[in-house]
Order: C-alpha cells, then sequence, then structure tokens
C-alpha cells in the first residue's frame, strides 16, 4: 500500500512548485475549469434555452417557480449532505418526509394546534434519527440497507396515518408557513436558503464540518486524535431525520394538501444533487454550495426541456442519468486528487 | 551465500533491464535504468521513498509502459515493451499484501488465480486441485494442510503460498521464474522476516530468481546475493553483497555519508516522574508496572503477539484496559477518554499510519492542525491560523514538499509519518506514545523522524517506543523493557542495552 502509492507521488511532488498552491496539485486552469465547470454549465443552459424559448424560459415567473419547485428537494439535499459527508447513506429521507408530512396533515385536519402538529412531525424525525443512529453508529449495521428498509417501512406508515387517502383541508397557519410571500419568494425557498446557508457554514468554517469530512475519510486517525467519533456522525443523522422531517411539514404546507403517494419522487434529485455537487467547488468533497449548484443545473435542465415540449417521462430519465454521471464523475474527480 | 548449485546456472540471465526510463508530464522518474539477475540470486532493490524503486517493478510488470528506448529481457528472451502478460514469460510479481483471500483454506487461493484449472462455468475437479496443491506446497517445503484456513498461517506462510499460487499460474508457460517481492517484510518482526528470507533463499536456490524490495539493511545484508540501489531515478549503485557494507548501501542512498545514523539521545536530566503506570493488564499485557520519567526514552520490545504492541495503546487509551491504574504527573488517567487524555497531554503515534495516523485525502494542513482544532474548543475554524501554524509545521518537520494544500495521500510514507509527528509533537505533549515509528520510511527521513523524537524528551517529554528494531531501540532509548506473554521478562539499560542483548531477550 504504502510504497505502491509513494512512487506515484513524484511526478507532482516536483511539479508542485510550478503552480502554485490549490487541493489536490493540478494545473490552475484545469482547476479552474474542475471546480467552475458545473456553475458554468449553469449559466451556458440558462443562456441556451432563454435564447430558444425566450416567451416561455426566459421569464420572471419561470425562474420563480422553478426555485419553488427545489425548495424542498434543496431541503432534502442539504439534509442528505451530512450523513454523505460522513461517509453514511440515508435514503430514509424522502419515506421519513412523507410520513412526517403525513403525521402533520392528520392531526392539523383533526383539530390539533398548529404547534402541536408540527413538532409531532418533527418529533417524529427525531425518533427515526434515534432508531437509524441506534442501528447504524451503536451497532453498526451498513447504513445503506437500513436506511433503505427504513424508508420504505415510513413510506408505508404515511399511507397508513393518512388511511390511504389525500388529506386536505389543512390550517391557514400552516399554508402560510409553506406558501407566504417575501420578495417575491415563496417562504419555503427562503427557508431552504436559510437552512443551505446554516449548512454551508457548518461545513466550511466549523469544526463539526471537517470533523465529519475525518470521520468519513479515517475514522482510525479520528478516534485517535480525540474526536468523538460516534458522537459526530449520530449529530449527523439525527440533524439529517430532523431537516427531513421538517420538509415534511412544509411541503404540506406548500402543497395545500398531504398526498402520501407523493414521497418517492423525492429521493433521487437530493442524491444526483450531493454527487454532481461534489464535482464541483471543493472538487471530490461533498459541500453545499456544489449541491446547491447541481440541483439547479438538473432544474434548468429538466424544466427547459419539458418547455420544449418533452414528454414528462424526461425528468426521471435526466434525474436518472444525471446520478449515474455524478457518481462517475465523483469518482473519478476524487481518484485524480489523489493521483495527482 | 550461493552454493556450489547456484553458481553454476548463475550464467543464465533472468532478468535484463537496459536504458528503461521514464517521465510523467516532463518530470523523470526513471533515467536510463540498467539491472541484471543472474538465476538463483536474490536480488535486493533498495532507494529511499520515491527513489523510483516501485516505478521500475510496475514497467518490469507491465501495469506502466517505460519511455522508448529501452530494452528488456527475461530468461533470455527479448521482451517487447510495454510488457504485457509478464507472467507468460516467467516473471511474477508478490505484493505486499499478498492478495491472499484471509477467509479461505490455501486450496481454494491456490486456484483462484488460474479458474482452478476449469473454464469459467465448467466443474472444477477438486482432486487434481488438491495433488497439484499438495505438489506446489512440497516443491516450496511448506508444511501445511490444504485445508488450513490462510487467516490462521503466519506471514512467511502465507508469502510462500503467494508465490506457489504465481508459480501455478506461470508453469504453464514455463519452467523458469523470477519473482520480485514488494516490500516483503515491511510489517513483520524479525523472527518472521528471516522466515521470509529463508524462503526466497529456498526459492532462489531452487533455480528461480528472487528480487525484493526492502528498507530493513539488515536484512538485505544478511540474504541478498546482489544488491542495487536507487536514488532520483537512477542506478546510484549495484554490487554484490559481498563487495560492500550498509554504509556503502546508505552512502548511495543518500547521496552522502551518514556520519550518525542515529540522532544524539541527551541523558535523563534528573527529571521527575512523568508516567507511573502500575499492575496494568489488557488483552496481552499482563500486570505490567513501570515510571518514565521527564525527558526519558523508554522503549518496548518482544514477539509478534507477546504484548508490547498493545502497550502503548493502552497508554493512549484506544485499546481497553482490564486492570491497573496509570498516572500522568501524579493525576490518575485511567478511566479517562481519548480526548481527555489528549487534552492530559498524551500523544499516540500509531502504528498502523494509512489506518491510524492519517486522513488520506485531507490536506497536509487539515492533518497536521487537527490537535489544535480538536483541543481548541473554538466555535468555528481559524483558517488563517491554520495555514500559517500548518506551514511552519511542514517545514520545522522537514515535509517535503512543505505545501499545506497538498493532500496527506500524496505524500511519500516517509513524509506522512512527518505528518503525524507533527501533528502530535506540536501540541506539546507530556507524554508520547509511539508504535513503529519509522516503519516504512526511508533512512533519511528516519533520522529526521527520530531526531523530532528525541527532541521532544530533552523537552522534559516523557516517551514510550514500541518497536521490532532493536537496533534502533538499542541508539534511541534509556532503558527497554521486553515482554514475552503480555509480561516484562527482562529490563534492559546502561550496559546491558544493546541490540543483542535486546534480541536475546526477546528470542530468549
Amino acid at each position: 500500500m504504502i510504497v505502491r502509492s509513494e512512487e506515484e507521488t513524484v511526478p507532482a511532488e516536483q511539479s508542485a512548485g510550478r503552480h502554485g498552491r490549490r487541493m489536490g496539485g493540478h494545473s490552475a486552469l484545469l482547476g479552474f475549469v474542475e471546480r467552475y465547470g458545473l456553475l458554468l454549465l449553469l449559466v451556458v443552459e440558462c443562456v441556451v434555452f432563454s435564447l430558444l424559448l425566450p416567451d416561455t424560459f426566459a421569464t420572471v415567473g419561470n425562474f420563480k417557480s422553478m426555485a419553488s419547485a427545489q425548495a424542498i428537494t434543496l431541503l432534502l439535499t442539504v439534509a442528505l449532505a451530512l450523513p454523505l459527508r460522513g461517509g453514511e447513506f440515508d435514503l430514509s429521507i424522502a419515506g421519513l418526509m412523507t410520513a412526517s408530512g403525513a403525521v402533520t396533515a392528520v392531526l392539523l385536519s383533526n383539530g390539533v394546534s398548529l404547534v402541536v402538529g408540527i413538532a409531532a412531525g418533527l418529533g417524529l424525525g427525531l425518533v427515526v434519527g434515534f432508531v437509524n443512529t441506534g442501528l447504524i453508529v451503536r451497532l453498526g449495521v451498513d447504513s445503506f440497507v437500513t436506511t433503505l428498509g427504513m424508508s420504505t417501512a415510513l413510506g408505508g406508515l404515511a399511507y397508513a396515518v393518512s388511511d390511504s387517502t389525500v388529506v386536505v383541508n389543512l390550517p391557514e397557519g400552516l399554508l402560510a408557513l409553506g406558501r407566504e410571500q417575501f420578495f417575491g419568494l415563496q417562504s419555503v425557498v427562503w427557508i431552504g436558503w436559510g437552512i443551505a446557508l446554516v449548512a454551508w457554514y457548518v461545513f466550511e468554517f466549523t469544526p463539526f464540518g471537517r470533523y465529519l469530512l475525518f470521520v468519513g475519510g479515517s475514522p482510525g486517525s479520528a478516534r485517535l486524535a480525540g474526536i468523538r467519533v460516534n458522537a459526530v456522525r449520530t449529530a449527523a443523522f439525527m440533524a439529517c431525520s430532523l431537516i427531513a422531517a421538517f420538509a415534511g411539514v412544509l411541503l404540506i404546507g406548500n402543497v395545500g394538501q398531504m398526498d402520501p403517494s407523493i414521497g418517492s419522487q423525492f429521493l433521487l434529485q437530493p442524491f444526483a444533487g450531493v454527487f454532481l455537487g461534489a464535482t464541483a467547488i471543493t472538487v471530490g468533497r461533498v459541500n453545499i454550495l456544489g449541491a446547491i449548484i447541481a440541483l439547479y443545473v438538473l432544474e434548468v435542465g429538466i424544466t427547459g426541456l419539458q418547455l420544449m415540449g418533452a414528454q414528462p417521462w424526461v425528468s426521471d430519465v435526466f434525474n436518472g442519468t444525471a446520478l449515474v454521471v455524478a457518481v462517475t464523475l465523483s469518482l473519478l474527480a476524487a481518484r485524480s486528487r489523489r493521483r495527482a | 551465500m550461493a552454493d556450489e548449485a547456484t553458481r553454476v546456472m548463475a550464467d543464465e540471465t533472468a532478468l535484463h533491464l537496459r536504458r528503461i526510463s521514464k517521465q510523467y508530464e516532463g518530470v523523470t522518474v526513471l533515467r536510463d535504468i540498467e539491472l541484471e539477475i543472474a538465476a538463483g540470486q536474490v536480488h535486493a532493490l533498495l532507494g529511499g521513498n520515491g527513489a523510483g524503486k516501485s516505478t521500475v517493478v510496475k514497467i518490469m510488470s507491465g501495469v506502466i509502459p517505460p519511455d522508448p528506448g529501452g530494452s528488456m529481457s527475461l530468461w533470455g528472451k527479448q521482451i517487447s515493451l510495454p510488457v504485457s502478460k509478464a507472467y507468460e514469460n516467467g516473471l511474477a510479481v508478490i505484493h505486499q499484501d499478498l492478495g491472499l483471500l484471509d477467509n479461505m483454506t490455501v486450496l481454494e487461493n491456490m486456484g483462484v488465480s488460474s479458474h482452478y484449472g476449469a473454464r469459467i462455468l465448467g466443474r472444477i475437479s477438486m482432486r487434481s486441485e488438491r495433488r497439484l496443491c499438495e505438489e506446489l506446497l512440497a516443491e516450496m517445503h511448506l508444511d501445511v494442510s490444504p485445508d488450513q484456513l490462510v487467516s490462521t498461517l503466519s506471514p512467511a506462510v502465507r508469502a510462500g503460498i503467494a508465490i506457489a499460487r504465481a508459480r501455478r499460474v506461470m508453469r504453464e508457460y514455463s519452467d523458469k521464474y523470477l519473482f520480485v517481492l514488494d516490500e516483503p517484510t515491511a510489517y513483520l518482526d524479525a523472527r518472521e522476516s528471516e522466515a521470509v528470507m529463508r524462503l526466497m533463499r529456498k526459492v532462489a536456490d531452487s533455480g528461480c530468481a528472487v528480487m525484493f524490495i526492502s528498507h530493513h539493511l539488515k536484512e538485505v545484508m544478511d540474504t541478498a546475493d546482489h544488491i542495487s540501489v536507487l536514488r532520483d531515478g537512477r542506478v546510484a549503485d549495484s554490487f554484490p553483497a559481498g563487495a560492500g557494507d550498509k554504509n556503502r548501501i546508505i552512502t548511495a542512498m543518500l547521496g552522502r555519508e551518514l556520519v550518525e545514523p542515529y540522532p544524539e539521545v541527551r541523558p535523563i536530566a534528573g527529571g521527575a516522574t512523568r508516567l507511573d503506570v502500575r499492575g496494568l493488564s489488557g488483552q496481552v499485557v499482563r500486570d505490567v508496572s513501570f515510571e518514565v520519567r521527564a525527558g526519558e526514552i523508554l522503549g518496548f520490545a518482544g514477539l509478534v503477539g507477546m504484548g508490547h504492541e498493545e502497550l502503548p495503546y493502552l497508554v493512549a487509551g484506544s485499546g481497553a484496559a482490564t486492570q491497573g491504574t496509570i498516572s500522568v504527573d501524579g493525576t490518575d488517567i485511567s478511566s479517562m477518554s481519548i480526548r481527555e487524555r489528549v487534552s492530559a497531554g498524551i500523544a499516540l503515534v500509531p502504528g498502523n499510519r494509512q489506518r491510524d495516523g492519517v486522513w488520506p485525502d485531507g490536506t497536509a494542513e487539515e492533518n497536521v492542525v487537527l490537535t489544535a482544532t480538536v483541543a481548541g474548543r473554538r466555535k468555528s475554524l481559524n483558517r488563517r491560523g491554520e495555514r500559517r501554524s500548518a506551514a511552519t509545521l511542514l517545514a520545522r518537520f522537514g515535509v517535503k514538499p512543505p505545501d499545506p494544500a497538498r493532500l496527506a495521500i500524496q505524500y511519500s510514507g516517509g513524509n506522512q509519518q512527518k505528518i503525524v509527528l507533527a501533528k502530535w509533537l506540536s501540541m506539546g505533549p507530556r507524554i508520547v506514545v509511539l508504535d513503529e515509528p519509522t516503519q516504512g520510511v526511508d533512512v533519511g527521513a528516519k533520522f529526521d523522524v527520530l531526531s523530532e523524537i528525541a527532541a521532544t524528551a530533552a523537552a522534559g517529554g516523557a516517551v514510550l517506543m514500541s518497536s521490532g528494531d532493536y537496533e534502533q531501540l538499542a541508539a534511541m532509548c534509556h532503558r527497554v523493557l521486553v515482554l514475552r506473554h503480555g509480561r516484562v521478562v527482562a529490563e534492559l539499560h546502561g550496559r546491558s542495552l544493546s541490540e543483542t542483548t535486546i534480541a536475546a531477550a526477546v528470542h530468549g
């Protein structure tokens, strides 16, 4: 291991001086393209679709609706980024969102007070986070399989709670939480950006954000350095579940009803966003800015194609392909960084 | 060293490399490498980290193409470059991890590289597999049953099985084999290393040729017939083992003479007891007591599994002690967590660098400031301060290149170890616990690493050092405790402390 990698590093070791400082050791131009390529893609998408569709795409209304459409997904993306930065999967986010939405919706439509209803939804998030960490962190069960099962179970629970019907007549207060307009945008959009901003700060500027990476990348040395590895992983899963549960509450407030079948369409984009995002900004690492840009790349692409008359199935093909491309690219990016 | 039989075959050439060069992105990694290995020869390939050893091996086995212009022949046959299917021409590379499947039997391992003698969906004939396996084991003089699990075997036997397996793949094509072993003894203790050396000797004596890479000069001097040393991508020296000594190797490796291979260790300045361990027991360690004074370097030696390698982790708190007390400057730390022990001033430089020492995908800066980050209890990171202190630390510990933004994995083993040391020694520890501090570290970097350890002791730290390198223990330690079956069986110091007395006590 040691020897096999050591001599691969020789060229970069010697060329490092020529290119100055950067993460990993590419040429400056290549590094720039790698970091901002995704952002560039977003800009190109916007320009191309604006030229092709000046009347439908290039309108303020369209951009507002794209922002609203992505607000809940953005929350889930941030939630997912927490455990993934620490090297663990959490597939239960979509199921949890649906279940917490269902619990809150049913309680509120039965006349329970707004605060109690929302607290119950968030409470479900805490319970799921607690179970997830108990199994994954304490017992060491594989996170992918655990949360896959959890997601399916929670999706079923949503049907049970809502009696397999669409729950309507939600109180005004909840609708205000999800729909109220501020500066021309719905409250969910602002909440999504706000939480993303907090997560970005935590990831980039706090010890916790770095410990997450450390714990994911080298749990052994993290432990010996005095990092409470299990506490860090627990915190990541708990925060993830809490945000996902909150997304459920916001979702029903925004849509104005609770449809238990809604959850499944929310799982793929967060994954595509996080993985694709890891190929930009801080290349090779799960990072929030990259994930947000990736999410908008997907949304703008799909919206543009649909406005040009593409069939609805295009979005599935687009998202699925994007996820596969994203994991491949992030693997290649990480590998080239190691090599260089 | 070579007996009559091998001398007769010695005019046959197993490998001949001529003018092999390699550039990566305009940087020369290898330049005009000439290498000749005779049949029956054990050939040692040495060089500092980054000298080009692995690149040579990769070119020989076809993993990477050489630059045009060179040539290579195997067993007298010209090979077209880049090499494809080296094993068809009688060359097998045995990597350090051996590539054995631990939870499978010897028999199952033996056939895995050759489809068990069947087509991919064909039926495996277990009878002929077994016969073949026994035959190969006998050829290698390995006394193991084909049904034994590989995980239960000693490292030397495992190496033997890896060689036998390679032999099986090659024998369909040729009856002359050159085995290349990449650092076969890096993680082995003295006795196991000797067993591997004997194995290589046996293989070579049977008419094959063996080339191995090693950082242990002693085993090289004891075993190799011919020694080649690489430095900066060139063959700096190549000579028959009888024609030179250790100093000739070191001079070739460093390009200069290393006057004193070990740093000066100051006598203990009569300091107070820093670390007091009483009746400590763990998994293997049984009822061990010792004191370490400020400024003292205490060594631990023993065979693998005898407890000396467990002690550092018990003191640092990552291994669970079942009994006993550990006090630092009079304060009992036995029930403290790792984190609390770190803040109490205990630093652990672990033996498994890849797993426990560095975060490979983190930058040098992120790795080196970690202890400060953990100790800092700050709400947010002070990025500018980190960059500054990282730059200072990398320079002070002689990490090359001192680039804080470079990923840890991009550094060579020796430089990674310097990063780990910088991480821990920068926190000004009261107690430093080291497990094999110079494992996989080349001679030049080894001196730097040991100098930092000596400096920490001189500054009043108490140092514990566990190692299988007796020469190093004798040179660096004020006292050495030897463990057998978890108990201290000898305490060596002053005149009674030397490489030979340690070896005698360990194997005694």
